[in-house]
């Protein structure tokens, strides 16, 4: 028989995570009322509370509220600070991209990686194997989705993946050195990361001839095997642990000229991965790539198999209207998918909502059953789970 | 004693299951073998694109459902013990959930998915089950009561409303929203859990303490809840519509739940009502009745389980709304009566009220004098309304003299395989003192089962206690139907058992009938596992990619979108490579009994188990 004592243990958890926030952590974040998260503005800070009101109009807006927060132009000093003297749509890097790289942290031999804010480089490097072990299945590569083989553009190039970590991530991992596959090995109950814990995962293509440049948001990368290029990001997943939310919530952004809607009419646009002028016999509809190739065999035919919900149209066409005269005017809500039940104790995987999620730049193959939540949640290191992170399957050991 | 005598908590609230439809038969046209577990001839050659597209042109209600079953915003609203129930305390509004199991592979004490509810013939016709793994009372801030224990309930007391002679409001949204094959069904269910020192409970609650307590004298607590009115979130014609534009929403069915969490006693069934059963009668002129009605007599006082015995007339008006409860029909002046030698007299006035009783459960308690507990025992019990004259004016409810409890009601028989079967049989409540004529009759369960021609014989055999086989005798080629007969000493039938016995795959619904009543006093469904055996197929075949996923997942992967909302099914990188070891434990023994186990539909044979792990252990064997 056991006693329970949750009722106390919870409230101090709650007063010390509260404290936490408030004393280390006053710029960074903003904490959001029920008004504000409906509220479309451009705000640099991030939306840490997800709607009290649970609709997915809500959820749309909250997600573009990150989206823009993420999108904001970054401090030169400090990782994953917004600059609010620039506002969004101004050079230099944006937030998200001063968040750590998995491969920053899961390195060689489960070594101990640089705190937080070291090691502050602006140049994304990107490559066709993966730049942790080549040894590591080939699914963690730069150029491969996570179900799937790679996607190749209408100029016969891969696309290109990278993934982030904030720092409350970052910092459970590194506080409980769970960088090294040796200590993750040791877990015998399922991990529970922090809340406000987020991970960012991005698809980029390289700018081509027939490529409008000014349209997409751009870096200069470091390419394997193709040297310094210009990239233009084309999808933008955002996950993110609310409060709120145990399950996490999972936005999932692209460049609206990706690739149309199956059964649409509309196709006289230039898409980065769809050919309106070749036939399906001999362009077949998200036809898989064959992996472990040196070079892409054909450009991918790619068709959106679930069309973006109403409600995610519509919160688009507001937050698009704010932006123009930005790049991020170029970018759409997919989907943001959210648990509809998150507390109930019988319904540990909350409902997620909608049911499908997909991005045709990171689950192509894939989007008729893709669920962002869904796949999550087998996320797990030696039959422990990793609380929706499949980030974890990078650690290497120091044994 | 039972849950009905004893200190109990009661609760009312949400209830919703998740269901996925697209093996039913009532829908599909013959696309899937469900007793193969395979794509039917329809299906297989087409490619798993155009098998999806053909499948989701009728998919039944809900193609994408992942079979979660939870309580929906269900709380506590009364405890207490029988006629001293009390309705304000700590405990009142504490909600209440049944949990899915914890993962047998780890230590953590967090389940990371939800009970489940999986018909054991694919049908759902007749039965079906739902698999827990543990319950809780307070959210997961403050819980106030956490057991972890796999356990599982069935189908009991399934009642189809007659929608013809209700009012025209439910009928008119009945043939509009009520998804077919589900329906206007009124169920009852019972799971146990056995004491352990590993719950959790706070002890300074006083009504949870008073339950544990009450618990550790006996074998744990029992949770009795009935699930009705139930509608699907979309219309028939709007999920159509949803697939038709590419979407793929969630369709679960919601409905109320009354229920009562209990005391479960050494000498009583798990997941089977105690008391003496009174059936509803529909055909009587009365046109209120709904299910079942429980009535056990401890002591001097009388417990009635009323939550199903009459039927709510109005729905509630907005589908997933759930927060208030309308009252059911008024059945006027309610008397419970006996039927003794042709005479039938009171024996006393039923205290329902249909306005609020689903707030005590469903339960009313009478205390008797001596007098009415002697009439209690001198024959068949009825339910009904007297006029001021006190002639009777209408019959709600009769008792069905013989009653079979059992847990055995979901049988899955693994090839070459004999289970025991365990029968209690009671007349009027009490032990039976005559030798009893028992008929067993199975037939085919649903018309999938029929359609697939190789499955028309007898599936399984039966043999008595001694080992003795039953014979059967066909009664309908067209039904596939079968009768056998064995007799019953009045000694034995506290403890009747029969063996069954594997001859072939397939899907049968099995009914005992007592002294030749017009109504089954008892049925199950058993589904016999087809003997798939690839022990002679060369490696270089068997041991293929291709082979595996036709052989296997391929049926999955078509018929069962939320699987490979998980893991991709067809994808031979990622379940090759880089997840078989975890499909290798969820398909393994430890997880058999929990609600993790894969496939969740549990209709995997042993053969295909084993050929799907033998390929892993295979491909991941260095070759010399």
């Amino acid at each position: 028989m056991k006693k329970l004592s949750f009722m106390i243990l919870g409230c101090a958890v709650f007063i010390f995570m509260a404290s936490k926030a408030i004393s280390e952590e006053p710029a960074r974040y903003s904490e959001l009322s029920e008004k504000t998260s409906t509220n479309v503005e451009l705000q640099a800070t991030f939306p840490t509370n997800d709607p009290k009101t649970r609709t997915q109009a809500n959820f749309d807006n909250y997600a573009w509220q990150m989206f823009v927060a993420l999108n904001w132009p970054a401090d030169t000093s400090k990782r994953g600070v917004a600059n609010s003297s620039k506002k969004i749509g101004d050079s230099g890097t944006v937030v998200w991209q001063t968040f750590r790289t998995s491969e920053s942290i899961f390195l060689p031999n489960g070594q101990k990686p640089a705190p937080w804010n070291t090691d502050y480089t602006k140049k994304l490097k990107l490559s066709t194997i993966s730049k942790v072990d080549p040894t590591i299945k080939e699914r963690l590569s730069s150029t491969a989705q996570a179900v799937g083989g790679p996607l190749v553009d209408q100029n016969l190039q891969y696309t290109y993946y990278e993934k982030y970590m904030n720092q409350t991530e970052f910092d459970f991992i590194y506080n409980h050195q769970y960088y090294d596959a040796a200590n993750l090995a040791k877990l015998n109950t399922n991990m529970n990361m922090d809340s406000e814990s987020m991970e960012v995962k991005s698809a980029w293509k390289i700018m081509g001839n027939n490529d409008t440049q000014s349209e997409f948001f751009t870096c200069e990368a470091d390419i394997e095997n193709i040297g310094t290029a210009t990239v233009g990001l084309v999808g933008l997943h955002i996950i993110y642990k609310s409060k709120n939310s145990p399950q996490w919530v999972w936005a999932t952004f692209e460049h609206t000229n990706n690739a149309p809607t199956v059964n649409t009419t509309n196709q006289s646009k230039h898409f980065s991965y769809y050919n309106p002028e070749c036939p399906t016999n001999k362009c077949p509809e998200n036809k898989e790539q064959p992996a472990n190739s040196a070079k892409p065999n054909f450009a991918s035919q790619v068709v959106r198999t679930t069309p973006i919900p109403v409600s995610a149209q519509n919160t688009n066409t507001k937050w698009q209207k704010l932006l123009q005269g930005t790049v991020w005017k170029n970018y759409q809500l997919i989907t943001m998918q959210w648990p509809a039940d998150p507390n109930d104790p019988g319904n540990p995987q909350g409902t997620p909502t909608p049911n499908i999620s997909a991005n045709t730049t990171m689950e192509t193959y894939i989007q008729q059953n893709s669920s962002c939540m869904g796949c999550h949640s087998t996320a797990s290191f030696n039959n422990i789970k990793t609380d929706y992170s499949f980030l974890f399957l990078e650690a290497q050991s120091s044994n | 004693m039972s849950y009905l005598n004893s200190y109990r908590i009661n609760f009312w609230g949400g209830i919703s299951t998740n269901v996925c439809t697209a093996n039913n038969d009532d829908v599909n046209q013959f696309m899937v073998d469900p007793v193969k577990a395979m794509l039917s001839p329809l299906l297989s050659n087409l490619t798993d694109e155009q098998a999806v597209q053909n499948l989701k042109a009728n998919p039944g209600w809900n193609y994408y459902g992942d079979y979660v079953t939870k309580f929906n915003n269900a709380k506590i609203s009364s405890f207490g013990t029988p006629n001293n129930i009390q309705e304000t305390g700590n405990i009142i509004d504490q909600g209440i959930y049944l949990l899915g199991s914890l993962d047998p592979a780890n230590q953590s004490k967090t389940p990371v998915g939800s009970p489940i509810m999986v018909d054991v013939d694919a049908t759902g016709t007749s039965c079906t089950q739902i698999l827990v793994g543990g319950l809780q009372i307070g959210g997961n801030e403050n819980p106030i009561l956490r057991i972890h224990e796999n356990t599982k309930c069935y189908t009991r007391s399934l009642q189809t409303i007659n929608t013809a002679t209700q009012e025209g409001n439910f009928q008119a949204k009945s043939i509009n929203i009520q998804p077919p094959g589900f329906g206007i069904a009124n169920t009852c269910w019972q799971l146990s859990f056995e004491y352990n020192q590993d719950w959790e409970y706070d002890t300074s609650n006083p009504q949870i303490t008073a339950l544990v307590e009450e618990a550790k004298k006996a074998k744990g607590i029992t949770v009795v809840f009935t699930m009705f009115e139930v509608m699907t979130i979309y219309s028939r014609q709007a999920i159509i519509s949803e697939y038709e534009q590419g979407n793929a929403p969630i369709n679960p069915v919601l409905g109320y739940t009354i229920g009562s969490i209990g005391i479960w006693n050494d000498d009583e069934a798990a997941t089977c009502l105690p008391g003496r059963i009174l059936k509803s009668d529909a055909s009587n002129n009365s046109n209120i009745c709904s299910a079942d009605t429980y009535v056990q007599l401890t002591d001097k006082v009388l417990s009635l389980n009323m939550a199903s015995t009459f039927i709510k007339p109005k729905p509630r008006a907005k589908r997933d709304d759930l927060s208030t409860m309308s009252p059911t029909a008024d059945p006027g002046n309610l008397y419970l009566a006996v039927k003794n030698s042709g005479k039938t007299s009171v024996i006393c006035k039923i205290p329902y009220n249909h306005t609020t009783y689903y707030t005590s459960g469903g339960l009313v308690d009478i205390v008797l004098n001596d007098t009415q507990i002697e009439q209690f025992h001198q024959g068949d019990l009825l339910l009904v309304a007297l006029n001021t004259d006190n002639s009777i004016t209408a019959t709600y409810a009769c008792e069905q003299t013989y009653r079979i409890i059992s847990d055995d009601r979901g049988i899955y028989i693994n090839p070459n395989e004999t289970k025991n079967l365990n029968f209690n049989i009671t007349k009027q409540g009490q032990q039976v003192t005559e030798d009893l004529h028992v008929d067993i009759v199975f037939s085919d369960s649903g018309q999938l089962a029929a359609a697939f021609n190789q499955y028309t014989e007898m599936n399984v055999g039966f043999s008595d206690k001694s080992g003795n086989p039953i014979n059967f005798t066909l009664l309908d080629a067209n039904t596939n139907t079968y009768k056998g007969s064995t007799i019953i000493k009045a000694s034995e039938a506290k403890a009747f058992q029969l063996n069954t016995n594997w001859i072939q795959a397939g899907l049968k619904q099995v009914s005992l009938t007592i002294n030749g009543a017009e109504s089954a006093n008892y049925y199950m469904v058993v589904r016999t596992y087809p003997n798939d055996d690839y022990s002679t197929l060369p490696e270089t075949q068997k041991f293929t990619w291709d082979f595996v996923y036709s052989e296997v997942l391929r049926y999955y992967y078509i018929v069962f979108p939320a699987m490979s909302m998980r893991l991709p099914l067809n994808n031979e990188v990622l379940i090759s490579q880089q997840v078989y070891q975890v499909i290798k434990q969820r398909v393994s023994k430890p997880y058999e009994n929990t609600t993790l186990l894969m496939p969740i539909t549990r209709d995997m044979s042993p053969g295909k188990v084993k050929l799907l792990t033998d390929y892993f252990d295979y491909i991941h064997t260095p070759k010399s």
